[in-house]
C-alpha cells in the first residue's frame, strides 16, 4: 500500500541504514544457528586530497544507491551492547527462538516466550539472570509466541499451535498453568481488567474474561479483522496492527463486546505497534515504522514513516525514541517531533532481533538464542554540515563562484563526496576535515559555452542529520536576475482564524512566507 | 509542502525565533479553510495560516522567477528593509536559520 507521503519521504528520512530488506514478517526464520552479520561499512575514502576534487571522483564509486546519496553510516554509533545473556549457555535449553520480551509489573522483570518456552528474567546491576523457566526438559510441545503479563505473578501466553494459556509466575522456579482455551491461530493480545484482547491469524478478536484466571472463558467474539498481529489499549479504544488492513481501530466503550471502528491503510504490512505521547508507532515491515497521529482517537493519521534498514517486525516506543528490531539489528530514531523522526543509530545483534522493549534509553531485546541490553549514549556530539548559499548563480562572464561549508556541530566532520552533474563544472574544495566550529571553501570552477546551466552541486558528509546537501546552480538566463534584492511585492490577506496581516507592516522584522498545499 | 517540512518550520523556525521577533506565514492557495484549519490542528500549527484564495499573492510573487508555477515547498525570506534575502523551492533548514539569525538582533 503507498504511502500518501510519497517523495517526501526522502526528506523524512535522509540517512540510509545500509541493511537489505526482507518482505514478510518471518517468525518462523531459518531454524541455523546465530548468522553473523557484516558490520556496517566503515569510513567513507578518508584518503581523498584536499585540490583539485573532481566530479565522480572516489565518492560517487562508493555510493551505488544512487547520484546524490550518501555512503551508509559512517562514523558514530552511539548504540553500545552493555548486557548480554546467552539463554542457551544458561539453561541448556535447545532451541529458544525468543520471539517476545514484555517487562513485568514487578521492576525489572522481564518474560520471553519462544519455541523453547516462558523464562522469567531479572536485570540488576547491568545484568540479566534467568530466575526461572517454564518446563525443564523435553521439546516441541512448551513454544509460545506472545507473553502479556497482567499482574504480579500472572502472564498471559499465546501460541499459534496450542492457543491461550494463564501462568501463575509467582514462584519462578516452579510455574505451572493456571487455565487455557484452545484458541486456533493465536496471536497477539492486550490486557485490561478483568479481560484479555486476544487476537487470531484468521482475523478475530476474542474477548477473555480473567475473573477466575484459573477458568478463562471467551465471552466475544469479533470477526472482521483481517491477519492481526498485535494490539494495544488506549483508554476505551485498541490500536491493532493489521498485516492485510494496516491500523485498524476497536471500540473498546462496551469492555465485553469490542466492536470495529477505523481502518486506516499503512504503508507496509503492520505487524507491531506502541504509542508514545498522543501519537502510535507501528513497524510496517520492509517499509520501516509509520508514525499516526490520534489526536482524532477514532480516526489515526498518518503522519511520518521512517526506513528502519531491514523488514521492521517489532516497535517500541518510550520518552521521545522509537525503537525497531529489523531481524538483523536493532535501530532508534528521535521521535520528539514525530512528523520528521531522527534516526540515531542502527547496531546489528549477533543473531535473529525478533522483539525488543524499550525504556527510556535502554532496549531490551530478545535476540533468538539470547537477550541484549542496547543503551543509547544521547550525549554523543555529532557533527553538522552547513553551507552559506542554497543556490549559485553563474552570472555571464565568471568562471568561478564559492561556497563555505562550515561545521556547526560538536565532532569532526568529513567530507564523502563532492560532485555536480554537468561535466562543465570542476570543483576543489580546502579541505575535507573539519573541526567543530570550522569552515572550508568549495570552489566551483565553470567552463562557459553560451548555453545555460541547469545544475546540482551534492555535497555528503557524516552528518547523519543531513548526510546530503544540495545546491541548485542556474545562469542568470534562467531569470534570477530579479528576485533576491528586490523589494518584495506587497500584500493583505487574512488568515484562516480571520485575522488580517499586511507585509509592508513588518518591516523591522524578518519574515518567512512559506508557501504550501496541504497535498 | 510535505507535511514534515511543515512541522519543521513551525518547531525548528518559528517557535525557536518568534521570542526574538521572527514572524513565519503560511501561505496557501490550492486548499480550502476548512482543509486549511484540519490540516493546521492536526499538524499543531502556531503560525498564522494566510488563505489566498485567488492565488493573486502567489501569482504575484511566482513572477519574480521563471522558472516555478505550482511546485511546493516556496519559501521566502523578507529581510527587515522589505527586500527578499532568500528564495528556495526546495526547503532547506539550514539555509533558512543562517540568514535569519544573520537578521535577528542577538
Amino acid at each position: 500500500m503507498k504511502s500518501p507521503l510519497g517523495v517526501c519521504l526522502v526528506m523524512a528520512a535522509l540517512f540510509s541504514w545500509g541493511c537489505d530488506g526482507e518482505d514478510a514478517p518471518n517468525h518462523e526464520s531459518p531454524e541455523t544457528d546465530a548468522t553473523p552479520v557484516d558490520p556496517p561499512p566503515g569510513d567513507a575514502d578518508a584518503g581523498m586530497t584536499p585540490s583539485p576534487v573532481v566530479p565522480d571522483a572516489g565518492w560517487l564509486a562508493a555510493a551505488p544507491l544512487g547520484p546524490c546519496e550518501a555512503p551508509t553510516p559512517l562514523g558514530q554509533e552511539p548504540l553500545v551492547e552493555t548486557a548480554t545473556l546467552d539463554l542457551i549457555s544458561a539453561t541448556g535449553v535447545r532451541p529458544l527462538h525468543v520471539t517476545d520480551i514484555q517487562r513485568g509489573p514487578t521492576p525489572n522483570r522481564f518474560y520471553t516466550v519462544g519455541a523453547g518456552g516462558l523464562f522469567v528474567i531479572d536485570y540488576a546491576d547491568g545484568r540479566l539472570e534467568v530466575v526461572g523457566m517454564s518446563s525443564s526438559g523435553g521439546r516441541g510441545s512448551r513454544g509460545f509466541d506472545k507473553v502479556e503479563p497482567i499482574a504480579d505473578g500472572i502472564v498471559l501466553l499465546t501460541s499459534r499451535n496450542r492457543g491461550f494459556s494463564v501462568y501463575d509466575t509467582s514462584t519462578p522456579e516452579n510455574m505451572n498453568a493456571l487455565g487455557s482455551l484452545d484458541i486456533a491461530d493465536a496471536s497477539g493480545l492486550a490486557y485490561q481488567a478483568p479481560y484479555a484482547y486476544v487476537l487470531t491469524h484468521t482475523g478475530q478478536l476474542k474477548t477473555v474474561d480473567l475473573t477466575d484466571p484459573g477458568a478463562p472463558t471467551v465471552v466475544h467474539t469479533l470477526d472482521g479483522l483481517g491477519n492481526p498481529w498485535e494490539i494495544t489499549i488506549i483508554g476505551q479504544r485498541a490500536y491493532v496492527a493489521d498485516n492485510s488492513l494496516g491500523l485498524v481501530v476497536v471500540d473498546l466503550s462496551t469492555a465485553a463486546e469490542p466492536a470495529l471502528g477505523a481502518a486506516v491503510a499503512a504503508a507496509g504490512s503492520a505487524q507491531d505497534l506502541d504509542a508514545d505521547g498522543d501519537h502510535l508507532f507501528v513497524a510496517v515491515g520492509a517499509a520501516g515504522v509509520e508514525a499516526f497521529s490520534l489526536v482524532d482517537p477514532d480516526m489515526p493519521a498518518s503522519v511520518s514513516l521512517t526506513d528502519f534498514g531491514a523488514s521492521v517486525v517489532s516497535v517500541s516506543a518510550d520518552d521521545g525514541l522509537v525503537w525497531g528490531a529489523n531481524q538483523d539489528a536493532v535501530a532508534v530514531a528521535d521521535t520528539r517531533n514525530p512528523v520528521a523522526p531522527l534516526p540515531l543509530g542502527i547496531e546489528p545483534t549477533d543473531e535473529w532481533a525478533m522483539h525488543l522493549h524499550a525504556d527510556g534509553n535502554l532496549a531490551f531485546v530478545a535476540d533468538w538464542g539470547q537477550l541484549v541490553v542496547m543503551a543509547l549514549d544521547r550525549d554523543t556530539p555529532a557533527p553538522a554540515a552547513s553551507v552559506d548559499r542554497q543556490e549559485i548563480l553563474v552570472v555571464e562572464g565568471t568562471s568561478s563562484s564559492r561556497l563555505t561549508l562550515t561545521n556547526r556541530g560538536g565532532a569532526p566532520l568529513e567530507i564523502a563526496g563532492l560532485s555536480v552533474d554537468d561535466p562543465r563544472f570542476t570543483l576543489t574544495v580546502e579541505k575535507t576535515d573539519l573541526a567543530p566550529g570550522d569552515s572550508a571553501g568549495i570552489e566551483l570552477t565553470f567552463a562557459e559555452d553560451g548555453a545555460p546551466v541547469s545544475a546540482s552541486l551534492c555535497l555528503a558528509t557524516n552528518d547523519p542529520g543531513t548526510p546530503v546537501i544540495q545546491v541548485g546552480i542556474s545562469s542568470s538566463q534562467s531569470g534570477a536576475e530579479v528576485g533576491i534584492g528586490e523589494i518584495a511585492p506587497d500584500f493583505v490577506l487574512r488568515d484562516i482564524d480571520g485575522n488580517s496581516h499586511q507585509l509592508s507592516a513588518q518591516r523591522g522584522q524578518p519574515v518567512v512566507l512559506a508557501y504550501f498545499a496541504t497535498w | 509542502m510535505c507535511p514534515s517540512e511543515v512541522s519543521d518550520i513551525e518547531f525548528s523556525l518559528y517557535r525557536a525565533y518568534q521570542a526574538r521577533g521572527l514572524v513565519v506565514w503560511g501561505i496557501a492557495s490550492e486548499d480550502d479553510v476548512e482543509t486549511l484549519t484540519t490540516f493546521r490542528d492536526q499538524m499543531g500549527l502556531t503560525f498564522p495560516i494566510l488563505f489566498d484564495g485567488g492565488g493573486t499573492v502567489h501569482s504575484s510573487y511566482g513572477q519574480l522567477r521563471h522558472d516555478f508555477g505550482t511546485r511546493y515547498p516556496q519559501d521566502w525570506i523578507i529581510g527587515p528593509d522589505g527586500r527578499v534575502l532568500y528564495f528556495n523551492d526546495e526547503y532547506d533548514h539550514e539555509a533558512m536559520t543562517a540568514i535569519i539569525e544573520a537578521h535577528l538582533p542577538e
